[in-house]
């Protein structure tokens, strides 16, 4: 569904990223890992198209620069890591934004959007919560809300950038299950930057491992966390890191 | 998303027409409701009326109460924009230097005669709105470079060291040109005495088509309260928005400012009053912006010049005297740094 190839970024007049080049297909829930500064976000904000890039992104066969606005978030969709506080919306308002690709200044909410919202809130588990601002909700549920809005927006690709970060073990769990349940639901794929490799084993098929702006290993998840590649990237044996911290619940 | 019932239109509307009518009656010269009314079918009826009441009304009060009810409407509609595009309670006119600014491209069109021939007034607007917008890009982009987060304090004090910066200019124009300018007063407290029938038809060509771009995209500036960002990966078409959000308030204050000189707080306190009792979704307070900023100049106004009377207040001074209370209000309640 996205393919990206020998993609360069720049980034405050340094090279974030170069030579980057995978794809991801219908179902799969790729990976994004590597030590802070790899380059994780910056591949994360180029797909967004917050970020210029050079090279070749195709997602569904069309180049991402040619997408109109509208068009693009129907078809890829992000969830960040953090959010401010500002805003004075509920939940519902929130989560409502994610049909603004599909609606019009004098259209209001058609059957389907309104399908899509609740079913959307429901799924985080925010049903109830409708009415609420967002600045009385927890880290966690807030979290849950912008989840519900990009669920309400549909999009063929999901983009989670360290989703779960500061969120507790509950929330972490419900999140990632939320997605995984979503992803197995529709011709959809999920690309998310972890830190936590342990829930990267678990959730994801794929993994692209990043070191210094370009690609050090690509491939199932099987294959990249047990490489040499990974032990480099983050500076320690990882599967034993791992195995020493699951022996505690064996 | 919820748009305000026809039922609290008319609420509103009833509201901001009461008020209108006691600003109307009161002042250093009362005027009984009856009579006003009465003066007042009689002049739609065209019947040509010679009494005090009748002339200090329709000549005096009326223009001035209108165009303070129009004034009051921009400054707190164009706040609240501002707060919604920039993520940041504590935006607005006078804030972000937007105010200073006009103020500044008013006063060198009017010690330059830099108008337009025939509509010297609009002439005036004109300069102050391009000098609004001239600011906030300036405000803008100095915050950007000073601080590459773009944090809400940054761009704050960029505004008020900006308004420092232009009201001095301000002073400087006038040390040369002194007579041919308001009073410094004028500018810097502002005053909607003398304010007459081309000052409503300027603010009218303002106000309409202004508010009409922003209440046309209340659903991007909902989007933009969550973060440029966000709005960018929903759909929004954040350069376009962007810029027509900023003209529009361009216009909106540097009229406001051309026709009653800089009237601080009014785009702090009516957003954020309306906030807390009615909701942030600017789909409701846009609309609510602009009928509780009229109410709240219009009753300002009749304090202005009836508290103190026969001596007539700035209206600025009532404004920022309410205003800065509320200021620290806003910035003790906000969540967390931003």
């Amino acid at each position: 569904m996205l393919k990206v190839n020998n993609v360069a970024v720049f980034y405050e007049d340094k090279k974030a990223l170069d030579n980057i080049s995978f794809s991801v297909g219908k179902g799969e829930w790729l990976m994004l890992l590597g030590a802070n500064g790899a380059g994780k976000t910056s591949l994360i904000k180029t797909l967004c198209r917050e970020l210029s890039y050079k090279g070749e992104i195709t997602l569904l066969n069309k180049d991402i620069r040619k997408y109109k606005n509208k068009a693009y978030a129907r078809s890829l969709g992000v969830l960040s890591q953090l959010h401010n506080n500002n805003t004075a919306l509920n939940v519902k308002e929130v989560v409502s934004l994610g049909r603004y690709s599909y609606t019009g200044v004098f259209a209001p909410f058609s059957d389907q959007d309104t399908y899509y919202i609740d079913q959307a809130i429901e799924t985080v588990g925010l049903k109830g919560y409708e009415n609420r601002p967002m600045y009385t909700l927890s880290g966690g549920e807030q979290q849950r809300a912008y989840l519900a809005q990009v669920f309400a927006q549909n999009p063929k690709v999901l983009l989670l950038d360290e989703p779960v970060n500061s969120l507790d073990l509950y929330y972490t769990v419900s999140l990632l299950n939320a997605v995984k349940t979503w992803l197995k639901q529709g011709e959809r794929c999920v690309i998310s930057a972890m830190h936590d490799v342990g829930l990267a084993a678990k959730y994801g098929e794929k993994c692209l491992l990043l070191k210094e702006g370009q690609v050090s290993l690509y491939g199932d998840c099987q294959e990249v966390l047990f490489s040499k590649e990974i032990n480099e990237a983050y500076k320690l044996d990882v599967r034993k890191t791992m195995r020493e911290q699951a022996e505690f619940w064996l | 998303m919820e748009k305000l019932s026809l039922k609290q239109h008319i609420l509103f509307f009833s509201l901001l027409t009461a008020c209108f009518f006691v600003c109307l009656c009161i002042g250093s010269v009362p005027i009984a409701l009856s009579e006003s009314v009465d003066i007042l079918y009689k002049a739609l009826m065209g019947v040509e009326q010679s009494s005090t009441s009748a002339s200090i009304l329709i000549f005096v009060r009326l223009p001035r109460v209108t165009s303070t009810g129009l004034v009051g409407a921009s400054l707190a509609i164009s706040g609240a924009a501002m707060q919604g595009l920039l993520q940041n309670p504590l935006a607005d006119g006078g804030t972000l230097g937007t105010s200073a600014g006009a103020a500044l491209g008013a006063v060198l069109s009017i010690a330059f005669d830099i108008t337009l021939p025939s509509f010297a007034l609009a002439g005036t607007a004109i300069m102050a709105i391009l000098f609004s917008f001239i600011s906030l890009i300036i405000v803008m982009s100095i915050a950007y470079a000073v601080d590459k987060n773009f944090t809400n304090n940054t761009i704050i004090l960029m505004g008020v060291i900006f308004s420092m910066f232009a009201g001095s200019l301000i002073s400087l124009v006038m040390a040369f040109s002194g007579e041919k300018l308001r009073s410094i007063t004028f500018w810097t407290m502002g005053s909607l005495a003398g304010a007459d029938f081309s000052n409503i038809v300027l603010l009218l060509l303002s106000l309409i088509p202004s508010s009409l771009v922003l209440m046309l995209n209340a659903r991007e500036i909902n989007a933009f309260s969550l973060g440029e960002n966000e709005a960018l990966h929903i759909g929004v078409n954040v350069k376009k928005v962007k810029i027509a959000l900023l003209i529009a308030v361009s216009c909106l204050i540097g009229t406001a400012v051309s026709v009653g000189g800089s009237i601080g707080f009014v785009g702090l306190i009516v957003p954020h009053a309306l906030r807390i009792k009615f909701s942030g979704n600017y789909k409701k307070l846009l609309p609510l912006c602009l009928y509780a900023g009229a109410i709240f100049l219009m009753l300002t106004d009749l304090l202005a010049r009836t508290i103190l009377s026969p001596v007539e207040l700035p209206i600025g001074v009532v404004t920022s005297f309410v205003g800065a209370i509320v200021f620290v209000v806003i910035y003790a309640g906000r969540k967390r740094n931003a």
